[in-house]
This record gives C-alpha cells, sequence and structure tokens, in this order.
C-alpha cells in the first residue's frame, strides 16, 4: 500500500482499539495482583514496539509511529502469562513472536501465524515450570519476584488432571480466581467484547463460532465427572479462552477473510482447542489451537471461494433455465 | 601504520578480484557453508533436526555420513553410470544397506548405547535424499573425479560442521553438558533437546548462512572502487 496515503494509517486501526479493549483487564489484574501485573504488561509492550522498531531499521524499512502492531502482540503474549512470569522470558517470547514470526513472513499484514501465539507457545514449551505457575488471586505482588514464593495451580490444570475445580460462579462473573494475566472475569470479558465488535476490531462471527464449538464440547463430551453445564462453564470462564477467542482467534491478519471461511475457522479452532486441552501436554491449548488452524486459514477462504463461485454459477445457470 | 593498513586492504582487495575472476574455479568449496547440504540445500534434515541434541550423536551422525554417503555415492558414480536411473535409485538404496551393517558393528564397540543416541536416524541415512541427489548430479553433469571428491570432501566437512555445532550447542543449552563433562551448571531448559528446538535452530543457521552467502557473492562481484569512480567521470563528461 502507498504509504502517503490516508488510508495507509487505517491498517492500523484494530490495533489501536485492542490495546484500549485491553486496558480493563489490566485494571483487573491491578486490582487483582497489585502493580507486578501492570509492570509485566507494560515491560513486554515495550520490548515488542522497540524489537519492531529495531527489526524495521535492519531491514531498512521506515517505521511508523502510529504502527501499534508490535506493541498488541507484546499485550497479548503477556497477557497469556502468569502475573509471576519473570521479565527475561517476555524479552525472548517477545524477539520469537517479532522476529521470527512477524518479520520472517514480511511484516504486519504478511504473517501466517498469531506472532503472540507462536512466543506463547515457545515459551510454553521452554519454560513451561514458569509460565503454569500462577499467584493465588488477591495476592500483592512484588515488581520483583523472589524463588521463595508459593505458587497455585490453575482451575484447568485442576480439569487437566480430573479434578472438579473449586470455583464458584459469583467469582467466575467477578473474575477472582487462579489463571493468567488475561483471564478475567464474564462481566468484564463480555464488555470487552462488545466494545471491539461494536467497534468493528474484531469480527463477531470468529469468536461466536470459536465460543460456541467450546461450549458444544464441554457440554457434550465433559471430561470430569460434573454436569454438563458446569462442564461447559469451567471449560469456557476459568482460563483465559475468552480472551483468546478475542484477541487471537479473533485477529483479523491471519483469519481468512470471507464470512463463510470465519465460520469454519472458529469452529475448527475450537475443535482444536478442546483436542490439545483433552488430549495434549499442556492445559492452555488456544495457543497450539490457534497456530495449527491458521496454518490453514487460505486454504479455507480458497475453498470457500470455489464453492461459491460454482454455487453461483449454478444458480445463474439453473436460474435462467426456469425463467 | 598508516602504509601497514593499506597493505592488508589492498590485499583483500586482490583476494576480492581474485574470488570474483576464478569463482568457478574453487566452487567446490561451496559445500562448506555457500550450497551447505543441510542449510542451503535442504538434504538430510530430519537426522539434522531430530537426532543432534548431544555433540556424540552429532559425531556418530558425521562418521556415518562419510562412510554411508560418500562411499555410496562414490561407488554409484563408477559401478552404474550407465544403468537406467530407476535401477541406480534400487542400487543406492541396496549399497547403503551392505555399508550400513559393518558400520553399525564398529559404531556400537566405540559407542555401546548407539541406538539410544541416534535412534533411527542413523539407519535412515541409507535412503537419504542427499545419496540419490548427488549421485544423480555428479552422473549427469560428468564432473571430473577430483572435483566430485572435492565436492564430496567439503559437503562433508558442511554437514559434519553444522551437525556438530547443533549437537555441542543444544547438549550445552539442555544439559549444561559437552560430551558428557559439565560446562555449565544452569542449563536454560531440557527441552532443547527436542526436534522442535532443532527446526528453530536450523531455521536461524539457514536464515544466518543464506545471508552471509548474499553478501559474499555481492562483495566478490561489486565493481573496484577507482574504476567504478573513473567510468562515473567518464559517464558524466
Amino acid at each position: 500500500m502507498d504509504r502517503t496515503s490516508p488510508l495507509y494509517t487505517q491498517r492500523f486501526y484494530p490495533c489501536k482499539e485492542a490495546l484500549i479493549a485491553m486496558l480493563p483487564l489490566l485494571l483487573m489484574s491491578y486490582v487483582q495482583n497489585g502493580l507486578r501485573p501492570v509492570a509485566v504488561v507494560l515491560f513486554s509492550v515495550l520490548c515488542g514496539y522497540l524489537m519492531d522498531m529495531l527489526v524495521h531499521r535492519l531491514r531498512r524499512i521506515r517505521f511508523e509511529k502510529c504502527d501499534l502492531s508490535a506493541a498488541v502482540t507484546g499485550a497479548v503474549f503477556a497477557m497469556l502469562m502468569p502475573a509471576t512470569v519473570p521479565y527475561w522470558v517476555l524479552f525472548v517470547g517477545n524477539l520469537v513472536a517479532i522476529v521470527f514470526v512477524k518479520h520472517a513472513f514480511g511484516g504486519y499484514g504478511n504473517n501466517i501465524f498469531n506472532p503472540a501465539a507462536v512466543g506463547a507457545a515457545f515459551c510454553m514449551f521452554m519454560w513451561p515450570h514458569r509460565v503454569f505457575q500462577y499467584p493465588a488471586s488477591m495476592d500483592k505482588l512484588p515488581l520483583l519476584m523472589s524463588d521463595e514464593y508459593q505458587y497455585v495451580s490453575s482451575p484447568l490444570a485442576t480439569l487437566k488432571a480430573g479434578g472438579v475445580p473449586f470455583v464458584e460462579f459469583a467469582d467466575l462473573l467477578t473474575g477472582d480466581f487462579v489463571g493468567p494475566i488475561g483471564a478475567s472475569g464474564i462481566i468484564i470479558m463480555a464488555s470487552v467484547a462488545v466494545y471491539l465488535i461494536v467497534r468493528k476490531a474484531v469480527d463477531w462471527r470468529l469468536p461466536a463460532s470459536f465460543l460456541a464449538t467450546v461450549a458444544l464440547v464441554a457440554f457434550f463430551l465433559p471430561r470430569v465427572h460434573t454436569t454438563r453445564l458446569e462442564s461447559m462453564i469451567y471449560e469456557l470462564f476459568c482460563s483465559a479462552t475468552v480472551f483468546g477467542a478475542l484477541f487471537i482467534v479473533g485477529e483479523p491478519v491471519t483469519a481468512p477473510k470471507r464470512p463463510q471461511s470465519k465460520y469454519i475457522y472458529g469452529v475448527l479452532a475450537g475443535l482444536a482447542t478442546m483436542g490439545f486441552r483433552y488430549f495434549g501436554a499442556f492445559e492452555m491449548g488456544i495457543v497450539f489451537s490457534s497456530i495449527a488452524v491458521s496454518a490453514i486459514s487460505s486454504f479455507i477462504d480458497r475453498r470457500v471461494s470455489n464453492y461459491e463461485g460454482r454455487y453461483t454459477l449454478s444458480k445463474q445457470v439453473f436460474g435462467g433455465d426456469e425463467q | 601504520v598508516k602504509k601497514l593498513f593499506s597493505l592488508i586492504l589492498g590485499g583483500i582487495e586482490r583476494v576480492r578480484l581474485w574470488l570474483g575472476a576464478n569463482r568457478d574455479k574453487i566452487e567446490y568449496v561451496d559445500g562448506l557453508l555457500f550450497s551447505n547440504p543441510v542449510l542451503i540445500e535442504g538434504l538430510a534434515l530430519a537426522p539434522a533436526v531430530a537426532a543432534t541434541q548431544s555433540l556424540k550423536a552429532a559425531v556418530i551422525l558425521s562418521v556415518g555420513f562419510i562412510w554411508l554417503v560418500v562411499l555410496d555415492v562414490v561407488i554409484v558414480r563408477f559401478a552404474f553410470s550407465k544403468a537406467s536411473e530407476e535401477m541406480r535409485t534400487i542400487a543406492c538404496a541396496l549399497i547403503g544397506a551392505v555399508l550400513f551393517v559393518p558400520m553399525a558393528y564398529t559404531l556400537k564397540l566405540v559407542f555401546p548405547f548407539l541406538s539410544t543416541e541416534v535412534g533411527l536416524y542413523l539407519p535412515i541415512m541409507i535412503v537419504d535424499s542427499v545419496i540419490l541427489s548427488k549421485s544423480e548430479l555428479y552422473i549427469e553433469l560428468q564432473h571430473s573425479n577430483f572435483r566430485m571428491f572435492m565436492e564430496l570432501l567439503f559437503h562433508s566437512l558442511g554437514f559434519i560442521l553444522v551437525v556438530c555445532l547443533l549437537g555441542a550447542a543444544r547438549e550445552v543449552l539442555a544439559y549444561g553438558t559437552i560430551w558428557g563433562i559439565t560446562v555449565n551448571a544452569a542449563p536454560i531448559s531440557s527441552t532443547v533437546a527436542l526436534p522442535f528446538f532443532g527446526f528453530f535452530m536450523v531455521a536461524v543457521l539457514a536464515a544466518a548462512a543464506k545471508a552471509l552467502t548474499n553478501h559474499f557473492y555481492h562483495w566478490i562481484n561489486k565493481r573496484p572502487a577507482q574504476a567504478a569512480s573513473r567510468q562515473e567521470v567518464n559517464g558524466n563528461e
């Protein structure tokens, strides 16, 4: 696209909206764990932005100050991490996301995979003991963590181990449960979803089809001995599932472009997420499922386009005959 | 100091000009980096990615490469150059299988835990694409024997360099040891030994090798500074 065009800066419109939408989540995490989660997210955002600037310079491409895509990558990546995550893990995750996922494929708008998801998956593989240990809810954390800190496991880890998590419905509403920084209460997540959809930063088809699939799988195939409804609620709201649906599955660059393809993409991402949760090694499935499904995103678009073309042609032919 | 500095610069310039003029004469050295079998040609990727979790495994793979690949290619080149392409493919696999047996016995004497170190990736070299591609290339292009030997030598060295580098780096990062001896008390993560990280490291090394190759070709094909400025002056006149 022509850089002098006024439309050029509009490419970064969803990034700005995504950053604004993450503010209530950050505020909630501040209420829960103090300044530490805020510092974690800000550090990650700064890392992503500066790294992007540096790589632009190394690639001899002009860097637009309004390009906030790397800041969003940093923020989403940090939101998938616990508030106790070491700062160097954030640095490495951002390095992988920006250098190896975003710029290796040509920069913003050309990446096949979600950079934040790949960065998070990399850190989950490399240091699972740092990434899947969470602070207790309402425990105020210092800015620099000590090794003696007592970590707790998340409700999703309890589900993975075959147990039923002890989280009350009221806590799910307010977000008073253990999880990554981005895992907040139903009320906050619903308001974030409404904001993003109304501001057209996220197409509703993607998170809706994704969440519906997760809910249906959890309802019909519960993995723990509890009621179907409870299983559905735990799978949907006990972790960063809704956050992932909005900021990873709903990301416009890696998602397909056609409306029908978006439904298929969301359903496949939902099925893959539940597959990774049920049979995978880690409790969090959404980052791995988004990587797997975004690899076939353009293929889905092509198949749907072919099908639509054939359908329109047959309609024209048979419609003409009838007339 | 100024004189010495200009002398060194002049020497580098002469080497550069000589390389630019005689590039095709020393093309067989390219296997070391500029057409490295793993990093540039993408051959023998599976063992290089999955089986280089330690330096010991890398050395076993290197011995396997020299014995299986080099010998197989040479035998096929001399004994089956007149045979059809299909027959050559079958011959490659059969010769590789025959060569593998004495090598496996010998290696087992030196490395008792051979199968634990490299698993399936040593026997799988019998049917590696590098054998077929190289043997077909040498038969088709009718290179001289000297050139073929030199190319095979530098390609083998290129493979050894990459797998040993990967093996050593991954062993240090994963277990904090090198050849079983502790060098780093705090390894990064044992995940480094998994194939996923092998892919990652090969990708990074391949990108670096490609960048270096591009820079090198650009450098040797650059016009001399004086000639370029003279041409510009003439053009302006």
